[in-house]
């Protein structure tokens, strides 16, 4: 056989396969159209039953198709949802809620008490995060729309508890029994789940959907479902979203990286829409004997980071720089605590702080678990060696990572934090209730205890936040925290989307959405 | 038939050892499910609750025993992370691997075979020196590299294809192939680059033996020459390539399916790894082992039916 022939059936073969390969091409890209919102997701929504997921990603779907009885507006406050009024008694233990009438789940049952009590008694009993209502003495259903719940002790956030974004929400009564959420969810929600799976989620319009009478704020209000369909696909990696927004296989991405700004307004048909959002990054301190119990080197070591260089350097300048781990939207936002911060004085106050310390020259390490988290670590590093430190760097997958922060085995740790809600979540951290966590930061002491207990316990909003701002300033001043800056959610949407926000929670509402053409 | 039954014997033991492996593996790996779950702010008590739940305060041997037996029994338990039945999980996932896997292999036999007998057949020529060339490139270039130029190239500037996604070939035989076509060749070309080398040694050998000369003193035709003569005699080392790439792309080509956003074997696996969901590790990669034991035996039995003097004998 001649080379020529060769070179022919060669190519033939190549050719024959490229043939048979794209023989049914008629145009690479997605559908689109046909009133299907397409929707990206960063992550995982892992699993339709809202008693075991905690995680964002999973309450990106859930939070629109399951409800609770209270929700919260976009200061963090308790509005009505499923409940449309509440009264609670004086010292803060009894709260009886009225539900609204008429209202149906997805699979046609009306909602009734029974299922507000079977709700939530199967979160105190079974759900991931149980201990989040252990306050919950007893739930009792007074007539058909109208729920009791009695508390073992005061609770001034329990309403906030309810309407938690990541939290207890209402469900047929029975129906989360032997993980039967896992495989037919049934909420109230304006979205119904059509298909779960962990990579992609269908959603559809709940018909019999009845939007409560009151404006759209934060979490709830009036949730009206503007398009038929959402599907929600999951595509972890950034180039392949931003590849699919190019190709035009999405309406929304969401988590879209701050890095690649200049590319997004280089696609056509395309806007960035960003808030400034509640997620922040930050360092956690290990206080105890393990860590670094001197509060000079603390403070040291907090002076010497400049936290605006953090947020420019990482996320390009997106977001701001906090000193407080609570957002100024919400309600509870004490603006004299939460600007306060004794360690703004940089190098000079770091090695000034360093040099009167007992600090012996051993290396300080810094942790962290997440990759945009060790870019953190890695300028935090830099700035600490800069005021005198040694410094190491460790980075670890997010499992070893955790399992050392819960041992308390770490110095420094670099992380990002979701907005705790209620702010007691938040709080409780330093707080010593005498469990194994307690030698997380290996932080007791008793008058923050005392003031902390006294601060869950106010029904009083005022007098609450103000014992939430004097345990801010106490763990300040002994440099235990070390806030550094909220990100912003960006979020790409395609010209043909009316009516998306992001939301500074970062959480995903489909409601208010339509789609143009 | 004996052979076979000996190989299926020796792979009993063989797959013991691999579940103590993947259950002692799983168990070493620092941080534990519970913590995983509940995250950074969990509680002591919601920690304690979730791991009595999970079975995880059990001793590791009843652990172990509980596993395997109900594994052996068809049980392949769940998710600690969705609740979900894991053969249900794998069950979706599978799908998608096998796609890539005998898609890639497709690419791999189709370019890679002919490459190697025009190389072989034209050695130290223009042909042959192309083919080096070109396999050594192929080699070279990691598979998630080619997978983002494909995409840019065909996806993103031609428009002909999509740049990701997977659809169910009986949902949409023509999506499915379409979606196909890049991660195919993404994976495909590496592994034809290494049949068209090994390929072209072994036609060149073939060649240079005495039945070759016999058989081109004969009538038969050019094609009929290559084929039955020249190509059935190099195949031996050709197929060992391709089982094992078979083998390897039915573990999971994990990097492949995150650029085309494909949850295949590769991706579930590497998620429950860093999650730590013991249940899914070890079914999933005693599901890969076991597809690897009998990929192996089916290229070995192969063997003699490409080449009758292949024998298993004492």
């Amino acid at each position: 056989m001649t080379s020529k022939s060769w070179r022919r059936a060669v190519l033939a073969a190549v050719a024959a396969t490229a043939v048979a390969a794209t023989a049914a091409c008629s145009g690479g890209g997605g559908d689109g159209g046909d009133g299907v919102l397409r929707v990206r997701l960063a992550g995982s929504p892992v699993s339709s039953d809202p008693f075991r997921e905690i995680s964002t990603y999973p309450w990106d779907v859930m939070r629109n198709v399951y409800e609770g009885l209270v929700s919260l507006d976009e200061n963090y406050d308790p509005i009505p949802m499923l409940a449309e009024s509440w009264e609670q008694n004086d010292d803060g233990t009894q709260v009886t809620f009225h539900l609204r009438d008429g209202i149906t789940f997805h699979d046609g049952r009306e909602l009734t008490s029974a299922d507000v009590v079977y709700s939530l008694d199967y979160y105190r009993e079974n759900a991931f995060r149980a201990s989040d209502l252990a306050a919950v003495e007893s739930v009792t259903a007074v007539d058909p729309l109208t729920v009791q719940v009695d508390l073992n002790r005061p609770w001034g956030n329990f309403l906030v508890a309810l309407g938690a974004p990541i939290g207890p929400v209402i469900v047929p009564e029975g129906s989360a029994d032997d993980d039967g959420l896992v495989n037919e969810p049934v909420g109230t929600g304006p979205f119904v789940i059509d298909r779960f799976s962990e990579s992609k989620v269908e959603l559809s319009k709940f018909e019999e959907y009845q939007p409560i009478d009151l404006p759209t704020s934060g979490f709830g209000g009036a949730k009206e479902a503007l398009v038929d369909r959402v599907e929600i696909t999951v595509v972890e990696e950034t180039q392949t979203a931003i590849a699919g927004m190019e190709t035009d296989e999405y309406d929304i991405v969401t988590e879209f990286p701050p890095l690649e700004r200049d590319r997004a307004s280089s696609i056509a048909g395309w806007t960035l829409a960003d808030v400034t959002g509640t997620q922040l990054n930050n360092m956690y301190i290990n206080v105890g004997e393990d860590g670094v119990p001197d509060p000079q080197v603390r403070a040291a070591a907090l002076a010497a980071i400049d936290r605006q260089k953090l947020l420019d350097s990482t996320s390009r300048g997106a977001g701001e720089v906090t000193h407080s781990f609570v957002s100024p939207d919400a309600s509870w936002f004490d603006e004299q605590s939460g600007e306060y911060w004794p360690w703004d004085g940089g190098i000079e106050q770091a090695k000034q702080l360093l040099a009167d310390s007992d600090y012996d020259g051993a290396p300080i390490e810094v942790m962290s678990g997440l990759d945009e988290q060790h870019d953190n670590a890695v300028l935090v590093g830099q700035a600490l060696e800069e005021a005198g430190f040694t410094v190491t760097l460790t980075k670890l997958d997010f499992s070893a990572y955790l399992e050392r922060l819960n041992a308390g085995d770490f110095q420094f740790a670099a992380t990002g934090t979701a907005a705790r809600i209620p702010v007691d979540n938040l709080y409780n951290e330093w707080y010593c209730d005498g469990g194994a966590l307690d030698k997380r930061f290996g932080y007791c002491d008793a008058e923050y205890d005392a003031i902390y207990e006294q601060a869950v316990a106010t029904v009083d909003a005022d007098a609450r936040n103000a014992l939430f701002a004097e345990l801010e300033r106490k763990l300040k001043d002994e440099a235990v925290i070390d806030p550094w800056y909220f990100y912003d959610n960006i979020v790409a949407v395609r010209d043909n989307v009316s009516g998306f926000e992001p939301a500074p929670s970062g959480f995903l509402s489909l409601w208010g959405i339509s789609l143009e053409g | 038939m004996r052979y076979s039954l000996q190989r299926i014997g020796q792979a009993v033991p063989l797959l013991l050892l691999v579940a103590v492996l993947i259950f002692g593996m799983t168990r070493l790996m620092p941080g534990d499910p519970a913590t995983t779950i509940l995250g950074s702010d969990a509680t002591d008590a919601d920690i304690t609750e979730l791991q009595q739940r999970l079975g995880l305060d059990q001793p590791l041997l009843e652990q172990f025993f509980t596993w395997l037996l109900g594994f052996i029994g068809g049980d392949l338990g769940k998710s600690y992370i969705t609740g979900r039945p894991v053969a249900g999980m794998l069950a979706e996932a599978l799908p998608v691997t096998l796609s890539l896997a005998i898609g890639g292999t497709l690419v791999c036999l189709f370019i890679g075979i002919p490459f190697a007998l025009a190389a072989g057949a034209n050695r130290k020529r223009l042909p042959d020196y192309g083919v080096l060339t070109g396999s050594l490139i192929g080699i070279s270039v990691p598979s998630f590299v080619l997978g983002i130029v494909l995409v840019l190239i065909f996806a993103i500037w031609l428009r002909w294809l999509p740049s990701q996604g997977y659809v169910p070939l009986l949902d949409d035989p023509s999506k499915a192939i379409r979606h196909l076509v890049l991660p195919s060749l993404s994976l495909g070309l590496m592994n034809a680059a290494i049949v068209a080398r090994i390929g072209r040694a072994s036609v060149i050998e073939v060649l240079g033996s005495d039945y070759i000369v016999t058989a081109r003193a004969t009538r038969v035709s050019r094609w009929s020459f290559y084929l039955r003569h020249v190509l059935r005699n190099a195949l031996i080392p050709i197929m060992t390539v391709v089982g094992l790439t078979f083998g390897t792309l039915i573990g999971g080509a994990v990097v492949t399916e995150r650029v085309f956003n494909m949850q295949g074997i590769g991706t579930l696996v590497l998620d429950a790894i860093s999650r730590r969901d013991y249940p899914v590790i070890q079914a999933a990669i005693f599901l890969v082992s076991v597809s690897y034991i009998l990929i192996n035996l089916i290229i070995d039995l192969l063997y003699v039916v490409v080449d009758p003097r292949v024998r298993f004998d004492d």
